[in-house]
């Protein structure tokens, strides 16, 4: 499902991350500019089988969103090849696909665009996302009046009410009241056991142990560890028990 | 295979459909060129011409067809009176070719006299005619020709007799192109080599490679809905916590006009035939372009969300802003055909072809989007120094000045400003109301298509390294 070979990717860093032509060119005319490699991910290969739900765990910096971008195709490697057969569906931060002015109807047909479904597919799905947000009569106000806990759950009920074929979670599970968490953790794992394949990054290691068939560690860039959820988050905890 | 078939026919028809309908719309234009020869400056007049008086003048015709012939003729500022005869003769075989009578009592003083023929006179190119003038009016109450006293080139004379000097005349004559007299062989070509590379698309198609024009449809399948999606959030929530609403990108075009107006007129009014008009268009069309650019350069950085974290083509973010801006231009042309109907401006069958500048300018637009939003994830310096460039560019482009007053040294500026191309064409359309010469259209097509072409290669090149930046 998800093949990933030899991937490794490198930044070039100025020295400053150069944000204005001034900058740039004051740095250049002093011989500033020099590059600094920072090798973000090396060498890391590994598979996801159809189904399976993978967590990546390791310590801040450890590469963990770069190479869940890397897998979501928004960003190229520097070498390696990755093939993902499917289509994936990242799930958004707070609203990042939302617009502010519009209504929660509309921003549910712009972000389900935006996360690749049909028209016809939204359509028929509409009355589902409505239900499962439980926002009601609150769907045809501007969003920008609603609450962060009201704008996750919409953002929450969009991204799921699929199978995606590869979902992409990037720690965003504590969402609304304790009622609503419950829900989607039981959404999440309904998604789960129905074939969709998950890669799934947290600091929790609850959550990962909860949900996780296997875990990849990564540590200084590279793959420490890989296998079964219990050796792995035992290994993690023992590392940082150290 | 069936629907390839019909993807053919209709490919085929679109295009000779274009072609029949851009030779009926464009008319003449397209076909030939205009053009009329220098008139020399006047340093003296010819003795007074009044009866039993003959002013011969030897011309030689360059181009194929005359149409006019202009004359600059002083009244001694009186009032005269009988009838002026002009004729043009064949020089070898003597022919009379065109005869014209003028009265002259009804001439103002230091007049161009505009000799139009009702029949152009074809087959000129190499001619030599002669130009001669009679009257009969009684001495003292004729009129006469204004002349170049400095040129002596013996072939002018009255009675017979050679004066040194040239009258003050000009010749408007046309030829015809390359262009128009091969029109149908070109339309033929181009539909001949649309259905080769549907063709060849479709044979690379099997092969398992993907044509331009296979990849844009696989595109549009696949994000059609996204870019729908994406131009009516703009759409919507441009003038979302306005009063008046949409009715905004009608009435801001209008009252800025009515500004531009009150302030102008002043100047400019006598220069320009229908002002309002003038000045309208002009508006418009910048008004789109500074909007759609200034739209379109933040594109990628306004949704860096999305880009870190969906694949999608990066590409629609500053094409979907330019093509909501679109709709704006859709509504405020609005405005424009309401300033024309009150200001008694006709609508010509030219109008028809409006949206050829109209493509050719969101074309341009895109190309510049493409190349500027891509600039500014690497320096924001991009929107500032833009802001600067483009008010420089709104007194550089003629929307409140006549074209004509910008001074020798800077023509060249101008020409190479595709936006006076495009509000010069749209400007044609409407008040002339005929349809540019085949050169105009070149100049659109030449300046949308380079600046889509360097705005796309610098896109491409410089796109996987945006997330790095954003």
């Amino acid at each position: 499902m998800i093949k990933v070979e030899h991937v490794s990717m490198k930044f070039r860093m100025a020295n400053d991350k150069v944000m204005s032509l001034k900058e740039f060119l004051v740095a250049v005319l002093k011989r500033r500019l020099t590059y600094e490699e920072f090798q973000v991910l090396d060498d890391i290969s590994f598979e996801v089988k159809k189904g399976e739900v993978v967590g990546i765990i390791g310590k801040n910096g450890a590469g963990k969103s770069t190479l869940l971008k890397i897998i979501a195709g928004v960003m190229k490697p520097t070498s390696g090849k990755v093939t993902a057969n499917g289509n994936i569906v990242p799930m958004l931060e707070l609203g990042s696909g939302f617009d502010p002015e519009l209504n929660g109807r509309e921003n549910i047909f712009l972000n389900g665009a935006i996360l690749g479904y049909s028209q016809e597919f939204l359509q028929e799905k509409y009355d589902e996302i409505l239900e499962f947000s439980e926002l009601g009569q609150f769907i045809d106000m501007p969003i920008r009046n609603y609450s962060s806990g009201m704008m996750m759950r919409l953002a929450f009920s969009i991204a799921t009410v699929v199978q995606p074929e590869i979902l992409i979670v990037d720690e965003i599970l504590a969402v609304g009241d304790e009622g609503f968490q419950n829900k989607s953790k039981a959404r999440m794992m309904e998604l789960m056991s129905g074939g969709t394949t998950v890669l799934f990054v947290s600091h929790s290691l609850k959550q990962i142990e909860e949900m996780c068939d296997r875990v990849i560690w990564l540590d200084n860039h590279k793959i420490k560890m890989i296998g079964e959820t219990k050796e792995v988050c035992r290994a993690y905890e023992e590392y940082w028990m150290q | 295979m069936k629907r390839s078939i019909k993807t053919y026919i209709l490919a085929a028809l679109i295009f000779l459909f274009l072609g029949v309908f851009l030779y009926f719309v464009g008319g003449d234009e397209l076909k030939y060129q205009t053009i009329s020869t220098e008139m020399e400056d006047a340093s003296s007049v010819l003795p007074e011409i009044s009866e039993g008086v003959e002013v011969r003048q030897n011309l030689i015709i360059e181009n194929d067809i005359l149409e006019k012939i202009s004359i600059r003729m002083a009244t001694y500022a009186r009032t005269n009176t009988g009838i002026l005869t002009l004729s043009l003769v064949d020089k070898k075989s003597g022919e009379a070719l065109e005869q014209h009578q003028v009265d002259v009592s009804l001439l103002p003083g230091d007049t161009l006299y505009e000799w139009e023929f009702e029949e152009p006179l074809e087959n000129c190119k190499g001619r030599e005619m002669i130009l001669t003038a009679g009257a009969t009016s009684p001495a003292g109450s004729g009129i006469t020709f204004y002349m170049n006293q400095n040129i002596s080139d013996g072939n002018l004379s009255v009675n017979n007799e050679m004066i040194s000097g040239i009258v003050c005349y000009s010749l408007q004559e046309k030829t015809s192109y390359w262009f128009g007299e091969y029109y149908w062989y070109i339309v033929a070509g181009l539909v001949g080599a649309v259905e080769l590379y549907l063709l060849y698309s479709d044979w690379a198609e099997k092969k398992g490679r993907v044509t331009f024009i296979v990849h844009m449809k696989g595109i549009w399948n696949r994000y059609g809905f996204l870019i729908r999606q994406l131009v009516s959030r703009d759409f919507k929530t441009k003038y979302k916590r306005s009063a008046l609403g949409y009715l905004w990108s009608f009435l801001n075009p209008l009252l800025s006009m009515l500004v531009q107006y009150i302030v102008f007129s002043t100047l400019f009014k006598s220069d320009i035939e229908n002002f309002p008009v003038y000045l309208l268009t002009g508006i418009v069309l910048f008004n789109f372009f500074s909007d759609a650019v200034g739209q379109g350069l933040g594109a990628i950085v306004i949704n860096a969300a999305l880009i870190t974290k969906v694949y999608v083509p990066k590409y629609i973010y500053p094409v979907t802003k330019v093509a909501s801006s679109s709709i704006n231009l859709l509504i405020s042309i609005i405005p424009l055909f309401i300033v024309m109907l009150l200001t008694g401006q006709p609508f010509r069958k030219s109008l028809l072809l409006l949206p050829f500048p109209l493509i050719c300018l969101l074309v341009f637009c895109i190309g510049m989007s493409l190349l500027l939003s891509s600039s500014m994830v690497f320096f924001r310096d991009t929107q500032y120094l833009w802001g600067i460039v483009s008010l420089a560019w709104t007194y550089a482009t003629p929307i409140f000045y006549p074209a004509d007053i910008i001074p020798e040294k800077f023509i060249l500026i101008q020409k190479l400003n595709p936006m006076y191309h495009y509000i010069r064409f749209t400007r044609e359309l409407l008040i002339a109301g005929v349809s540019p010469s085949i050169q105009e259209y070149a100049y659109c097509i030449i300046f949308s298509v380079g600046m889509l072409a360097i705005g796309a290669l610098v896109f491409k090149k410089t796109q996987d390294k945006f997330i790095l930046y954003i």
